[in-house]
């Protein structure tokens, strides 16, 4: 018993140095491969991943937007897991589920260290687990719908998010 | 005893990893920079430029956009970037307020982005492309008094001094954007304020879950 507890005990403090650790690599650039992707944007640089840069403008394409409680199509705002679902959707013609929690189910879990730009931050937000749900945008950052009064805005990963972060869920886009 | 010491290593680990977390994922923290990340003041390195005041102060217009120029129209997107690490701008429709982080090799950092939430049919598809630059550049350059941001070696944006634009649309939109952001931060804070307040003055605080509520004398009720 005691033996199970502290090898699991190593094994998150293992995982949690590894995740500082894997900080200092580059920037991600890239989302899986091989996928249709809708109202796909050539980037301006041929290096840059395709997939990564169509979802990112999509993403910006709702910077602004007001944050609306169970907004889905967009009209007059959208919340979290409909502003997600609507990047999705026009970059990859993928359905998500209606909010957070459904989304994480489907998502395959990751690791900080994993993270590429396009897949997805999951927090406590809402004193819920999986209560909030925004997409990552390299370098700390990602974007989200915020909460009501507010929009939809980049933000880092400050000591807020950080404390409030449930888990990286990346969609299966195959 | 057993469990003494497994709860002694879980509830070091628990401080300890909050720390770890923080140290990945919060640029703005000072002091606690990840290990090889050489990330200065924003005024002080930018490649190609000699002092802060050359990027900093004036506004900067849009002059190529992925590859294809900008022509000089009056609504020509403009960025303004201030001493400090903000920055501000407008697309052709929006304006927007954000920060911008500069390190070693002129690698650059755009964050904490909000915008204004105008639709325009002809400047949204231009302005989309902007921020997407901006936020998918890692590279700021000055040269030849030319601001160009880039990735992978490649050129995203590339900007021209404009100080004959004038910017007083664009400061005031950018007062009103950082007050909305200010509301919003101040609404959490204004919460433990607020639950503070509803704990009345003298009343003992909560007993903490491992402690045992210790019995307390109840007050005399007083006659009517």
């Amino acid at each position: 018993m005691l033996k199970k507890s502290l090898t699991a005990a190593f094994l998150t403090i293992a995982l949690s140095l590894t995740i500082s650790s894997a900080w200092a690599d580059d920037m991600p650039t890239a989302i899986s491969q091989g996928v249709d992707v809708a109202a796909a944007v050539a980037p301006p640089v041929p290096t840059i991943d395709q997939n990564a840069w169509s979802l990112v403008q999509n993403a910006m394409s709702w910077l602004g937007t007001p944050y609306r409680r169970g907004g889905k199509s967009g009209e007059n705002g959208l919340d979290c897991s409909g502003f997600v679902g609507a990047v999705y959707a026009k970059t990859f013609g993928l359905v998500l589920p209606p909010s957070a929690l459904l989304i994480s189910k489907i998502g395959q879990p990751i690791t900080f260290a994993e993270l590429k730009i396009g897949d997805l931050i999951f927090f406590n937000t809402l004193r819920r687990p999986f209560s909030h749900v925004g997409i990552y945008l390299g370098e700390g950052r990602f974007i989200h719908a915020s909460s009501t009064g507010s929009q939809i805005k980049v933000d880092t990963l400050d000591q807020y998010f950080t404390k409030r972060i449930n888990g990286f869920r990346r969609i299966d886009l195959g | 005893m057993m469990f003494k010491i497994l709860r002694i290593f879980m509830v070091s680990f628990l401080f300890m990893a909050p720390s770890q977390v923080w140290a990945v994922g919060d640029l703005d923290q000072a002091g606690e920079q990840p290990a090889g990340e050489d990330l200065i003041s924003p005024s002080t390195q930018v490649a190609g430029a000699t002092t802060s005041t050359c990027l900093t102060g004036k506004p900067w217009r849009l002059v190529e956009l992925a590859g294809e120029p900008v022509s000089e129209e009056q609504a020509a997107p403009y960025l303004l970037f201030k001493d400090g690490g903000d920055f501000m701008g407008f697309g052709g429709c929006n304006y927007f307020i954000g920060k911008y982080r500069t390190g070693e090799d002129g690698k650059v950092v755009i964050s904490s982005l909000r915008a204004t939430n105008q639709h325009c049919a002809d400047s949204s598809p231009r302005e989309t492309t902007l921020l997407t630059s901006l936020v998918m550049a890692s590279t700021m350059q000055l040269a030849d008094t030319q601001l160009a941001f880039a990735m992978n070696g490649g050129n995203l944006l590339k900007l021209d001094p404009a100080p004959e634009i004038a910017v007083d649309d664009l400061l005031q939109q950018g007062k009103l954007l950082k007050a909305k952001k200010k509301r919003g931060h101040k609404s959490r804070s204004k919460k433990k304020r607020l639950a503070k307040k509803s704990k009345l003055p003298g009343k003992p605080a909560a007993p903490k879950s491992y402690e045992k509520a210790r019995p307390t004398a109840k007050a005399p009720i007083k006659a009517h």
